[in-house]
């Protein structure tokens, strides 16, 4: 083909002919099925740079979709994570609501559970003296009494006094949506909203290398004792307190002592009291001394 | 004529002369793009895609994000093809309607091809649109084809393909390429030109020969 035929086709596609220009080369292009031919092919042509343009607008818009998503991103927040933190504050209000409507404080005397008469009883009752034998049967029975509400049991301390650990540090409500959450994550969220069931499922999903790790070790013995477990809890607790760099190993010795307590281990809660409390680290000092008390 | 106000008037508007400014700003929108002003496509592309994303989100189910976005951007690529070939030089409804029509259009498309998305409400899908927009919709290239005229394309050197694009698409004339991509002449743009296109009709035929031999 000339070279002039590429320039007209050219010109052609490029719709830049004038009406006679145009109205001849239709008529060539009639008669002459090269030109005709080439024509079919610079059509082709034409196509590719159509899809390449495409191509490019494509990639232009994409990059506003980067742009504008970051700046979305930044006004707002998403809404998973709103459902998230909606779903968080709801938790905490039930959890209140729990603790001061639902489950009253229970009180020794359970007539200060009623409610006081409001009428004033101002009738003398008789009364009657009593002999110096039944003083003595009646200060033996208090005796008793005092004995037996002084000396809780094992259990009852262990329930007085048990609580699974929990400080700010573990508070997982800024971090990402549950899809995207990390194992760790998961278990971390699982331990603040007391879902111990679901913590120990998440343990077992964590890294070889997470699950050697004594602080999270030392969770997964609180989520055990919450569940009962108490002597897989006390192995687990054991290890953390022998372990210096752990951040718990402190609080270990607490749990420990817990432990033993509800086994009816009363010397060597003892002595892990003693030891905690000796230590200047201690968070719950208040705590082991009143139960160092009871069980004196 | 409707005289609607789409969007809030970028800066460029704003420096136009009074007997401009007297024109509707969908008109202007309009004569810009078909200028070659890329910067009205980002604006309309930036004051509609969220606005079109819960538009579409609330007529469609469509779970996955990206489809709607995906119709989106067809939608724009669409609108600018018109707008460029000269087949839409003037609007009988406000942008945004027309390019929410395009954009429903197209997910209707989708629908009736993948069947995965529920309609909420019908919508006059033939609003104001020129029928031009048919044969655009119509021009399909099968895939197959696309993807060989696509790697073809690819192979060339980036400058001669910004050439090829300016001068074909663009419609710009010699002159305006030597100056905007500062060829020292027009000479030189012509040569570059030239060769471009047989190089890209050779390589396209290399591919289409080689696919037939590969068919047999």
């Amino acid at each position: 083909m000339e070279a002039l035929d590429q320039t007209l086709i050219e010109r052609y596609l490029a719709n830049e002919m004038t009406t006679t220009e145009k109205s001849h080369f239709e008529k060539r292009l009639a008669l002459e099925s090269e030109l005709q031919q080439e024509l079919e092919e610079y059509k082709l042509v034409m196509e590719a740079i159509k899809l390449a343009e495409r191509h490019e607008l494509l990639q232009r818009f994409r990059d506003r979709d980067k742009i504008l998503d970051r700046k979305s991103r930044n006004y707002s927040i998403r809404p998973n994570r709103r459902y998230w933190v909606l779903s968080a504050a709801a938790i905490v209000m039930m959890v209140i609501a729990w603790r001061f409507f639902i489950q009253p404080a229970h009180h020794a005397d359970q007539a200060q559970d009623f409610p006081k008469d409001s009428t004033i009883i101002q009738q003398n009752l008789p009364v009657q003296q009593d002999t110096p034998q039944e003083d003595k049967l009646k200060n033996e029975k208090k005796e008793e009494v005092k004995k037996v509400t002084t000396k809780p049991t094992g259990k009852e301390l262990y329930a007085d006094n048990f609580e699974p650990y929990t400080d700010d540090s573990l508070n997982p409500t800024s971090r990402s949506d549950e899809d995207e959450m990390s194992a760790l994550e998961k278990f971390q969220l699982s331990y603040w909203n007391r879902n111990y069931n679901e913590v120990l499922v998440a343990f077992q999903k964590l890294s070889p290398a997470q699950q050697e790790n004594d602080n999270l070790r030392f969770l997964k013995a609180n989520a055990l004792m919450a569940l009962g477990q108490l002597d897989e809890a006390v192995i687990i607790l054991n290890g953390v307190s022998k372990n210096p760099k752990s951040m718990y190993k402190t609080e270990a010795l607490y749990y420990m002592a817990l432990c033993d307590i509800r086994k009816g281990h009363f010397d060597s809660s003892r002595k892990y009291l003693s030891d905690y409390l000796k230590d200047p680290d201690a968070l719950q000092k208040a705590k082991a001394k009143k139960i160092l008390t009871n069980l004196e | 004529m409707r005289s609607v106000v789409l969007i809030k008037p970028p800066g460029y508007l704003l420096r136009l002369s009074s007997m401009e400014k007297a024109e509707s700003v969908s008109e202007s929108i309009i004569r810009s793009l078909s200028e070659g002003n890329m910067k009205v496509l980002d604006q309309l592309y930036d004051s509609y895609r969220d606005d079109f994303l819960r538009w579409a989100g609330q007529r469609f189910h469509v779970k996955n994000r990206d489809d709607l976005l995906d119709a989106w951007h067809d939608t724009m690529i669409m609108f600018y093809e018109q707008v460029r070939d000269k087949k839409l030089t003037q609007l009988t409804c406000e942008v945004k309607t027309y390019l929410f029509t395009i954009g429903y259009r197209r997910l209707i498309k989708w629908h009736k091809r993948n069947e995965k998305i529920d309609l909420v409400e019908d919508v006059n899908a033939n609003n104001d649109i020129d029928e031009s927009i048919n044969v655009l919709e119509q021009e399909e290239i099968n895939e197959q084809k696309e993807k060989l005229l696509m790697t073809a394309i690819l192979e060339l050197p980036n400058k001669t393909r910004q050439i090829l694009i300016k001068r074909f698409m663009g419609k710009m004339s010699i002159p305006e390429i030597m100056a905007e991509m500062e060829y020292g002449s027009e000479n030189a743009v012509s040569v570059t030109l030239s060769r471009g296109l047989k190089q890209l009709k050779k390589l396209i035929m290399e591919r289409m020969a080689s696919q037939k031999e590969w068919k047999r």
